[in-house]
């Protein structure tokens, strides 16, 4: 185990450079990150010089992993004029992380109950219904889920339409924060109800048919007993790194939700940070993402281990 | 009796209280002031000026010199603000000599005696000091801020402040005719002073109105003789210095011949110029303090008081103690990140910072340091309180968030217009831009882009001047601005109502509504007016203009189809495809998708029955970086957007011509430097490239100075040219239309170029904050404005 981890760490580390060595020459090797004309060009062209711009791409790589070694993941030119990328991203990370924890907690125990419910309901209206809610959800964009809430729950029904400021709020663990927060929170979590909802119920399905439920069934166990000492446990294994991934993916942010709720979030930046040219903040966004992505794939690996530690990693094929 | 006095005293005293407490519930009223923003500023540092939105907090928290007002008849008045008086001193001024004032001079020298109450909301006082320690930090060389070349260059360049800030490095002087006492000695060239000459071919040679480079590439013939390229033996010159090319006796001679190429070989050394370095101590700028409340502000040249005032009105003081802490070294420039939150700065205006979330919201409150607010002249002014700006990109939250109450304005769309066009609370804003379709006629890099795309479409129409005469007559302006934008008005002309050639001197002085201007527009679309023909009166004739005709479309869409083919540049029932760049937002909105649309249905009704019929397909796209991809040939077309500069239609022009100072999408159907326009003035027939026409009516410019009838010529002349040519396909000009909510009352319902609506400061309310939160409360399901 401790070998496979070993080797897909360092196959990870490898990769993350790989991606981000390409991100920052692509990025470095478009225009500058200002375009302007007349006595301004001048010194504007004289600013970019004075902040090393105009050295080789290469040298300007290095000297930016050199930099980022030192925490220094560069600046903001347009976003945040001249505020370190870091404590750009910090700020941006908490409002993101909030409504997608929020989002995980609620979706996790409500599409787990609603599956558990359809699997045990199995083709009788309430596996029909759940199943066309499902459908329903997963298809939808969010794009369209969010201004769908938003018209009906928040202009119809009188919910706040968009996240309130923290000066207004109070802070981010405050009552009217929580309030403003509903419909983000819901337009992210209603689609994983029902992906976590549908993968649950036809893990639990095929487990509530297996042999050793149908024995135990016979030995008179009692449903409650199968369903939850039985079924949900042998169901967990494919279902568990699915919610580790899930968890891991609470530091990203949600471009679309983020966009229409006025969520000052990490997604929001990376498309403002594309909008504008901001070339720093996009670099370390994106690798960032880059980062998330690639350690959410690790996680999972080594949980199907865990849960399992039938399941091999990393060992040698039988012959 | 002392009883009921005693009495009467009681009921007396106990009616002041609730008297003073009624007084005090009045005074404690709050008026919010609530709008939606699309981002926060990334600074709003009155030294840089160059992100979005930083005006939306110097506008409340900051005052110029002069700021702009409405009388009682609501007609436009210049108010000092952080000043008491501007006066031209420039006459009894006695250091002339050493600022550079020649004797009868006058414009030059401004006295600008300050306010003496003015304040930082902090309470530390505003004087000279203040004013000087902002200047010097502008023109810091190491700063290298936005804002220098307002100080630098242009009509406010205060003297020698481009010598301070540049101290150390060298710019060219370029000598004029008549200078030509000038000698070759030991292999290199001086001037009658004996300096050395250079030449450069980067540099503007102001007898050409460009540098050698750019001239070389419009008439290069000139540059040859005898079959020797004579600019290549120039760019051949190694010898250099202060990077500038010596002026050798080799390249005296080729000087020479490309002087005779222009006109006269003799003339050569107005192609050379000797070298300056720049050099000033703070002390010879023309910017220092006669006593702590008085400035003298010395211009490089003269200027009009009423030009000054104007460039006036935007405050560039900092707050020194702030501004110190704020600094940091970042590589060799040195950045203040003074105002970028509510602790790097500090407000000098009618209200404060209190609260600035990045991306979120800020808040303003009264600023009680203010001195308008102890002063009867502002008296009914600023009622309100505070005011709260919500970053709210989606238009869709935006509508929502009005019709509940919570945001007072809000700027509609074409999609919107279906239903408030009627309503009582619109507010109607005729603007500067102008919306035109400009087409890449480069057919190599058309066929170029076919050739990368591989679809087998054709792309190379916009080559052709017919095409691009029948696709402007296909369509139909007023239907696309009544279904495609929020109240726009078609536009046949390069530039819109809204440019004064002369605003101060008079009002109405509009470009669009002078005879000239209006010919220029009636002569295009060739329509004829006077006795016995169709309109009697010019007026008539324009008036009449709807640069709509379908009949006329389609033949020149029959003619460029027969063209095309019989060039081989199209082959019949190939599909066409135009690319048009005609956004730089990240996505296009509902706007822009119905123009695609209609854009579509015209071009398809004009081409019915001809070769072209059902072959054409529009597609609208967006980039952030849309003029350049345009202009680096990376498309077919462009909606372009050109605005501003409202008190100078000959800059806004420029704009249109000039690809030094801007990127010009115009330029991709002509050399502006290459492409000649005669005119003729005063009886003179006169030739120049369209550039320096261009050129010569603004500053510096030969006809800069010259009778208003004569640059009103140019502009004229210049405008048929672009668009008798198709260069620049006007389509709209944009109108923007707002409603405003129950809660406030604008100060003006009709838009002032000066003071627009009146702003926050004429700004008055019907409700209370109180109130209103009860009003809207009654309207659950949102508040009608139809």
């Amino acid at each position: 185990m401790k070998k496979y981890l070993l080797k897909r760490i360092s196959l990870m580390v490898v990769t993350f450079f790989v991606i981000f060595f390409l991100l920052f020459i692509l990025i470095r090797l478009q225009v500058k990150p200002e375009v302007v004309y007349g006595p301004d060009k001048e010194l504007e062209a004289a600013r970019l010089d004075a902040l090393g711009y105009n050295e080789n791409v290469i040298k300007q790589f290095f000297i930016y992993v050199k930099n980022c070694f030192k925490g220094d993941f560069g600046v903001s030119l347009k976003i945040d004029y001249m505020e370190p990328v870091s404590s750009l991203m910090a700020e941006k990370l908490v409002p993101s992380l909030l409504i997608n924890l929020y989002s995980v907690l609620l979706s996790i125990p409500l599409g787990f109950a609603l599956g558990i419910h359809a699997a045990t309901h199995q083709n009788k209206w309430q596996d029909v219904l759940s199943g066309l809610g499902i459908m329903l959800l997963i298809s939808v964009p969010s794009l369209v889920l969010g201004f769908v809430l938003q018209y009906f729950i928040g202009y119809k029904g009188g919910a706040p339409i968009v996240v309130s400021s923290l000066y207004e709020a109070g802070g981010f663990f405050t009552w009217k924060m929580l309030k403003t927060q509903l419909l983000p929170v819901l337009t992210l979590c209603l689609p994983s109800i029902a992906f976590l909802a549908r993968n649950v119920r036809a893990e639990m399905a095929e487990e509530l048919q297996s042999p050793q439920i149908v024995f135990a069934k016979s030995l008179g166990v009692s449903k409650r007993k199968l369903v939850y000492g039985y079924a949900l446990k042998s169901a967990m294994v494919p279902l568990l790194p699915q919610l580790v991934s899930m968890m891991v993916g609470i530091f990203s942010g949600s471009f679309i939700v983020e966009q229409i709720f006025s969520v000052p979030g990490i997604g929001k930046l990376m498309i403002q940070s594309i909008n504008k040219l901001d070339y720093d903040v996009f670099i370390a966004c994106s690798m960032f993402y880059a980062f998330i992505g690639l350690l959410s794939g690790i996680v999972t690996d080594v949980t199907y281990h865990l849960i399992d530690p039938r399941i091999r990693m990393g060992g040698k094929k039988y012959e | 009796m002392k009883k009921l006095i005693c009495a009467l005293l009681c009921v007396l005293m106990i009616v002041s209280l609730f008297g003073c407490n009624k007084q005090q519930q009045e005074t404690n009223d709050t008026y919010t002031y609530r709008q939606a923003i699309s981002s926060t500023p990334a600074n709003f540092n009155p030294h840089d000026l160059s992100a979005d939105g930083a005006y939306t907090v110097l506008g409340y928290t900051s005052m110029g010199f002069v700021g702009v007002g409405m009388d009682a008849d609501k007609n436009f008045i210049r108010t000092y603000e952080m000043s008491d008086s501007i006066e031209d001193i420039t006459a009894q001024f006695d250091q002339k000599e050493k600022y550079g004032i020649a004797d009868g001079e006058k414009n030059r020298v401004w006295e600008i005696k300050l306010n003496k109450n003015a304040k930082w909301e902090n309470g530390d006082v505003i004087n000279a000091d203040t004013y000087i320690y902002s200047m010097q930090q502008i023109l810091d060389a190491k700063m290298k801020n936005h804002r220098a070349t307002e100080f630098t260059d242009g009509i406010t360049a205060i003297y020698k402040a481009k010598d301070y800030m540049y101290s150390g490095q060298w710019a060219p002087v370029y000598l004029n005719m008549g200078e030509s006492q000038n000698a070759v000695t030991d292999g290199r060239a001086y001037d009658v002073n004996g300096q050395p000459l250079y030449y450069s071919l980067d540099e503007i040679v102001p007898v050409l109105g460009c540098s050698l480079t750019e001239n070389y590439e419009a008439f290069p013939e000139k540059f040859q003789a005898d079959g020797v390229d004579y600019f290549q033996l120039l760019r051949e010159n190694a010898t250099q210095e202060h990077g500038f090319y010596v002026a050798t006796e080799e390249t005296v001679e080729a000087l020479k011949v490309i002087a005779g190429g222009l006109g006269n070989s003799e003339l050569w050394y107005v192609l050379t110029f000797a070298a300056v370095e720049y050099s000033a101590a703070w002390e010879d700028v023309g910017f220092y303090k006669a006593d702590d409340y008085t400035l003298i502000y010395i211009t490089a040249a003269a200027i009009e008081k009423t030009d000054l005032l104007g460039k006036f009105s935007t405050c560039f003081i900092v707050h020194p103690e702030t501004y110190e802490r704020c600094k940091t070294q970042k590589g060799e420039l040195v950045t203040s990140n003074y105002g970028t939150s509510v602790d790097t700065y500090l407000s000098c205006g009618p209200y404060k910072l209190v609260s600035l979330e990045n991306d979120k919201q800020i808040i303003f409150t009264k600023n009680e340091n203010w001195y308008g607010y102890s002063n009867a002249r502002y008296e009914g002014m600023y009622q309100t309180t505070d005011i709260r700006c919500d970053v709210i990109e989606n238009h869709e939250s935006q509508l929502e968030k009005f019709l509940m109450g919570e945001i007072d304005d809000l700027v509609l769309n074409a999609e919107d217009m279906k239903s408030y066009k009627y309503s009582d609370y619109l507010l109607k804003k005729d603007e500067t831009m102008v919306f035109s379709i400009c087409f890449n006629t480069n057919l190599e890099e058309l066929i170029a882009l076919e050739d990368r795309a591989g679809d087998g479409k054709n792309r190379r129409v916009g080559a052709y001047s017919e095409f691009r005469e029948a696709f402007s007559y296909a369509i139909n302006r007023k239907d696309f601005t009544e279904n495609g934008t929020a109240g726009s008005k078609p536009q046949f002309g390069i530039l819109n109502s809204m440019y004064y050639y002369d605003i101060i001197n008079d009002a109405n002085s509009i470009y669009r509504n002078t005879d000239i201007a209006k010919k220029v527009i009636v002569d295009h679309y060739g329509i004829e007016y006077g006795e016995g023909k169709t309109y009697a009166t010019l007026d008539d004739a324009y008036k009449s203009v709807t640069g709509f005709d379908a009949e006329k479309a389609k033949a020149l869409f029959n003619a460029v189809y027969d063209k095309m083919v019989a060039d081989g540049n199209y082959t019949a029932g190939q599909q066409i495809l135009l690319t048009c760049l005609a956004s730089e937002q990240q996505s296009l909105n509902a706007e822009k998708k119905s123009q695609e649309a209609l854009l579509n249905q015209y071009i398809a009704e004009a081409t019915k029955g001809t070769g072209f019929e059902g072959k054409i397909e529009i597609k609208f796209t967006n980039s952030p970086t849309m003029y350049n991809d345009f202009v680096n040939g990376n498309t077919e077309m462009i909606l372009s957007v050109k605005y501003g500069a409202d008190m100078s239609p000959y800059y806004q022009m420029s704009k249109y011509i000039d690809t030094g100072n801007f990127v010009v999408p115009e330029s991709k159907a002509y050399n502006p430097k290459g492409v000649e326009l005669t005119i003729e003035i005063d009886g003179e027939t006169i030739t120049n490239t369209v550039h320096r026409w261009s050129k010569s009516i603004n500053t510096g410019g030969d006809y800069v100075n010259a009778p208003i009838d004569v640059k009103l010529l140019i502009m004229a002349k210049l405008e048929a040219f672009l668009i008798d040519e198709y260069i620049d396909i006007p389509i709209y000009s944009r109108c923007q239309v707002s409603l405003y909510s129950k809660k406030v009352a604008p100060g003006s319902d009709v838009y002032n170029p000066f003071y627009e609506f009146g702003g926050i400061a004429y700004m008055t309310y019907n409700y209370t904050d109180a109130q209103w939160a009860e009003y809207t409360a009654k309207y659950p399901n949102g508040i009608s404005y139809e």
